[in-house]
């Protein structure tokens, strides 16, 4: 239900510093921020944002950043295009996964690949913010601060610890949509993703989903 | 019972003084059997090829491709040179999951800090471990090799013998002291080759890995970033 306002990816927060605290407050009114999200979902039926990720690895003083395009279009259409410093094209719609690179390209269908369908379910369910309902695999808590709702999910299976110790996802006060995500490693590792230049409601031709 | 005596006899007048011969060939003269025209020729240090990955160049970033059976995994694969023969290599996904870590250190074997469950089989992570060890070229600089030349060429072909039945070959060019293919050879069939791709200019540009016995490529492509590495 939430699915098209999580997706919402933003910047209304200009230069977002990727050295910004995480809110510490716990959030006051959770039921109504759910409210206010359901709300925006119903008004959203596309998104496009460029977006910056960054991944530290403990072995290197740099991080590895790369930067790209991204699409949403109802109902779980996703395009994930990286430019920077490679150009590798993430297709998801249908039930399928479509990549491509200078080098190569494939298609998958996400329910043959047991781990193409657990990355699929846990990178689109943080877009989407259909991961948010899942308590039964996760620990989720709310917190607050003047610019930003904040949500901590820590996994609650082994497993799934030892990949990933939280995942922790921004959105912006003023309009509800998800500016940042940040996942954190066992060890320290993390990846930040941060949205900008979101665009709502735009014309997104169907052909942007195809695969090619 | 006659024909007992004969197989008996022709033993040891025939096959017994020929053993240490016969041994001796295989033992010396497989690779010349292998790359027709080569032959040994004394060795000296200085034929040693250095690994592509040197140890004071910052950091690698590929764009990889591993394709195992029906499995691929694609992203970045990292090469981090530590120290002399000292290499930590990690591959994550194009959205940043980890896939696996592993360390290579001077004289050890390769540690691995981390697998992802969907690739954490012992034999699949044992073949990573011994082709990308092979890529870096990790722990071979205390292995005297023999040292292969086919007359009127240059080039140069470096024999190892590594981990007990395993026997790996480098082609070295002349003019750059690098190897352009690593080949190794364990038992009749089994066989891995790792073709090297770049210059003196630019260092290493791409690998690619292929074996013969099983389905299994790794293809890594040089990312060239726009960072300064200088510190690291």
């Amino acid at each position: 239900m939430y699915s098209v306002l999580f997706t919402l990816i933003a910047i209304t927060c200009t230069t977002f510093s990727l050295l910004a605290q995480k809110p510490s407050v716990p959030m006051k009114d959770v039921r109504g921020f759910k409210e206010k999200l359901v709300n925006m979902t119903q008004k959203v039926s596309t998104i496009e944002s460029d977006f910056v990720q960054e991944k530290n690895l403990s072995v290197l003083s740099n991080k590895i950043i790369s930067k790209g395009h991204f699409c949403y279009k109802k109902d779980n259409n996703i395009r994930w295009e990286y430019q920077q410093p490679y150009r590798y094209l993430i297709i998801i719609s249908n039930g399928k996964i479509f990549v491509r690179d200078d080098n190569a390209q494939k298609q998958y269908d996400i329910q043959s690949n047991k781990m193409f369908q657990e990355m699929n379910n846990f990178i689109s369910g943080c877009i989407q913010g259909d991961i948010l309902h899942n308590d039964r695999d996760f620990t989720i808590s709310y917190f607050e601060d003047e610019r930003h709702y904040f949500v901590s999910l820590v996994p609650r299976a082994e497993s799934m610890r030892n990949m990933l110790n939280e995942v922790q996802i921004w959105f912006s006060r003023t309009d509800f949509t998800v500016t940042r995500i940040n996942m954190v490693e066992p060890g320290g590792d993390y990846t930040n993703i941060a949205f900008s230049n979101k665009k709502l409601n735009t014309d997104i031709p169907a052909e942007k989903f195809n695969f090619k | 019972m006659t024909h007992r005596l004969n197989h008996k006899r022709i033993r040891q007048l025939v096959l017994k003084p020929l053993l240490p011969v016969l041994l001796s060939l295989l033992l010396t003269g497989c690779a010349v059997s292998v790359f027709q025209g080569y032959k040994p020729v004394v060795s000296t240090g200085a034929f040693t090829p250095e690994s592509w990955f040197w140890a004071d160049s910052g950091h690698f970033l590929f764009n990889a491709h591993i394709r195992v059976f029906d499995n691929h995994f694609s992203g970045l694969m990292v090469v981090k040179p530590e120290a002399t023969d000292h290499y930590r290599v990690v591959f994550i996904t194009e959205v940043g999951l980890k896939v696996f870590d592993m360390e290579f250190l001077p004289g050890k074997e390769p540690v691995v800090h981390y697998v992802m469950e969907a690739m954490n089989r012992k034999a699949l992570v044992a073949t990573l471990k011994n082709d990308i060890g092979m890529v870096l070229m990790h722990n071979m600089s205390v292995i005297q090799p023999v040292v292969l030349r086919q007359k009127g060429n240059n080039d140069l072909i470096l024999q190892y013998m590594h981990g007990g039945n395993k026997n790996r070959y480098h082609f070295r060019d002349i003019a750059f002291n690098r190897p352009y293919k690593v080949r190794q050879m364990s038992g009749v069939t089994s066989r891995v080759e790792a073709g090297f791709y770049g210059s003196m200019h630019s260092g290493i540009d791409s690998v690619k890995i292929s074996h013969t016995n099983i389905k299994l490529t790794i293809d890594i492509n040089r990312i060239h970033e726009e960072v300064n590495h200088a510190d690291e």
